[in-house]
């Protein structure tokens, strides 16, 4: 049979291809844009590290651009007294430095994550990422005095990933450790804060300093996006974290508090419930012991070295303890 | 008829439906001015737009409800101008002005978060006043009732979906947790998204108008494709 459709234009068919080809192109460089990940661990001559590669391989996107969670710079405190925003049972972040008292409210952290603060005269990060629960302090950068961090707006095994002001390179809160930039395979020294209410901390400190609302963004605060520790719900309070992680383990639920501790190259993963049942958990870890002891007052615990002076430790929730740290050592 | 043959075909179609496009394009500008000047067309758009605009700033956190009025002690307003232009997030932007009119309601207003909210919002609402438009102009075909809604059904879930990508804006800790990682790293793409769909399906809607004018003309009681 004799095909009689008529044949169609030149000019409509050359039209249709410059369509089509138009589409595609900008639907590939949109994927491309997406996709591509600009973070490239290189930028340094120092030796690499397969497992800082790998963290630097596992960076995210969170959501939020880079300081879009602002963190606070110029910090405001005010006297236990003054305080009219917290409920006696909020969760506080407290800190005693060289004689300096200082309460930084979980419901003022959640909006900002980090506290770029100066405590006993001394430059002081206060770091907390709502998804792992994790809150750990650094003073400062090595050899870079007055140096402040920022927040990337990306995560790493659904942890903060902070980035530093002076050399952009970036740091996983919880291994505080340069995955990318000039100061790849640097590491931060640490400064444990605890976890308590914030009834418990005004008794126990009545002299305390409190973080003010007063934070030069304006924030929902009292209202938390996660969930609530009023009662444990949302995020906190079960469920399997919201981003990828490295490595998982079904020893605990996802959420489940554990005080990591890290002792050389050992690291212990305790339960929090242990030590509160047990008052006191000592282990030996390589040449030395470390000793979980629970603090009453605060109902929280402590992790002091053979010296007595305080371990690095902090409370987490079990799954990004274990996405860091598949060879942990348990005690449960 | 040979398989390239087959392909010049379909790729003269797509040049055809450039030239609609272009045609309904040109159109539009009168086609909307038809559209709004019924009372009926500017109601539609009105309170369509009214609602997408507060859905919108709902969704991105700037408008929040309180069932407990938690906000009863706070001061009436907190300002920090200096935040005008600073990006929280792809197309979102930093409130500059904190209100509290009452216990329930707290709004944190910024001024370019209102203007990509009024942008969508006007964009929808002229759909749905344009499907409004070939609502009326399909009563003026005589058409049955059904075959009027067959007719308008799609321009109006359309000018409503097309805003669905905006709203994923929205999305953090709290909705599903499978589907947010996958979506975060699109997030730059949603709200330019909205907009070509907005502006794709106004054009569309532009041209059913015509074809539906046309067929009026010609006595013709087609739906129109």
């Amino acid at each position: 049979m004799v095909d009689q459709t008529p044949h169609p234009s030149r000019r409509q068919v050359l039209k249709g291809l410059g369509v089509i080809g138009g589409v595609a192109a900008a639907g590939g460089l949109g994927a491309w844009a997406a996709f591509s990940d600009g973070d490239s661990p290189a930028a340094s001559g120092a030796a690499r590290d397969t497992d800082l590669d790998s963290l630097a391989d596992a960076i995210v996107p969170g959501g939020p651009g880079k300081d879009g969670i602002p963190p606070i710079d110029e910090p405001k405190f005010l006297p236990a007294g003054k305080v009219d925003f917290l409920h006696d049972d909020e969760p506080v972040f407290g800190l005693v430095r060289d004689g300096d008292v200082r309460a930084y409210p979980q419901q003022v952290l959640v909006w900002h994550e980090i506290v770029n603060d100066v405590v006993a005269d001394e430059p002081l990060s206060v770091t907390y990422c709502p998804l792992t629960g994790t809150v750990v302090g650094f003073p400062g950068l090595p050899g870079r005095p007055g140096a402040t961090f920022g927040t990337s707006g990306k995560l790493v095994n659904s942890n903060l990933l902070m980035y530093d002001r002076p050399t952009d390179s970036q740091w996983p809160q919880v291994p505080g450790i340069a995955i990318t930039g000039e100061l790849y395979g640097q590491r931060l020294e640490t400064v444990p804060l605890v976890w308590t209410s914030w009834r418990a901390w005004r008794t126990a400190h009545p002299d305390t300093r409190v973080l003010s609302r007063d934070t030069g963004a304006l924030r929902d605060y009292g209202a938390d996006p996660y969930g609530s520790y009023l009662g444990e719900s949302g995020y906190y309070a079960s469920g399997d974290p919201i981003f990828g992680v490295q490595h998982t383990s079904d020893r605990f639920p996802p959420k489940h508090v554990v005080i990591g501790v890290r002792s050389g190259g050992e690291r212990l993963a305790i339960d929090k419930d242990l030590v509160r049942d047990e008052r006191v958990v000592e282990i030996d870890v390589a040449d030395t012991t470390v000793r979980a002891e629970w603090d009453d007052a605060l109902a929280t615990a402590r992790v002091l070295r053979a010296d007595g002076k305080e371990a690095d430790f902090m409370d987490a929730m079990w799954f990004c303890w274990y996405a860091y740290y598949p060879d942990t050592v348990v005690r449960a | 008829m040979t398989a390239l043959g087959a392909l010049g075909r379909a790729t003269a179609k797509v040049g055809d439906g450039v030239d609609h496009a272009a045609g309904a394009i040109r159109d539009t500008p009168a086609t909307l001015r038809a559209a709004l000047s019924h009372r009926r067309g500017r109601r539609v758009f009105g309170v369509a737009g009214a609602v997408i605009l507060l859905l919108y700033l709902l969704a991105i956190g700037d408008i929040a409800l309180s069932a407990s009025g938690r906000w009863a002690a706070e001061p009436l307003a907190r300002v920090a101008p200096d935040a005008l232009f600073r990006s929280r997030a792809p197309w979102l932007y930093e409130p500059v002005i904190e209100l509290h009119p009452g216990a329930h309601v707290a709004v944190f207003a910024s001024p370019v978060n209102l203007l990509l909210a009024g942008i969508v919002a006007s964009l929808a609402g002229l759909n749905l006043a344009l499907a409004a438009h070939a609502a009326k102009q399909a009563v003026a075909c005589r058409r049955p009732g059904y075959s009027r809604s067959l007719a308008v059904l799609p321009a109006f879930l359309l000018g409503i979906a097309c805003c669905a990508p905006t709203f994923v804006l929205a999305l953090g800790a709290g909705t599903a947790a499978a589907i947010v990682p996958v979506l975060l790293p699109l997030r730059p793409w949603f709200y330019p998204l909205t907009l070509v769909l907005l502006l794709t399906a106004l054009v569309w809607g532009v041209h059913r108008v015509r074809a539906l004018g046309r067929a009026d003309q010609s006595g013709d009681a087609a739906t129109p494709n």
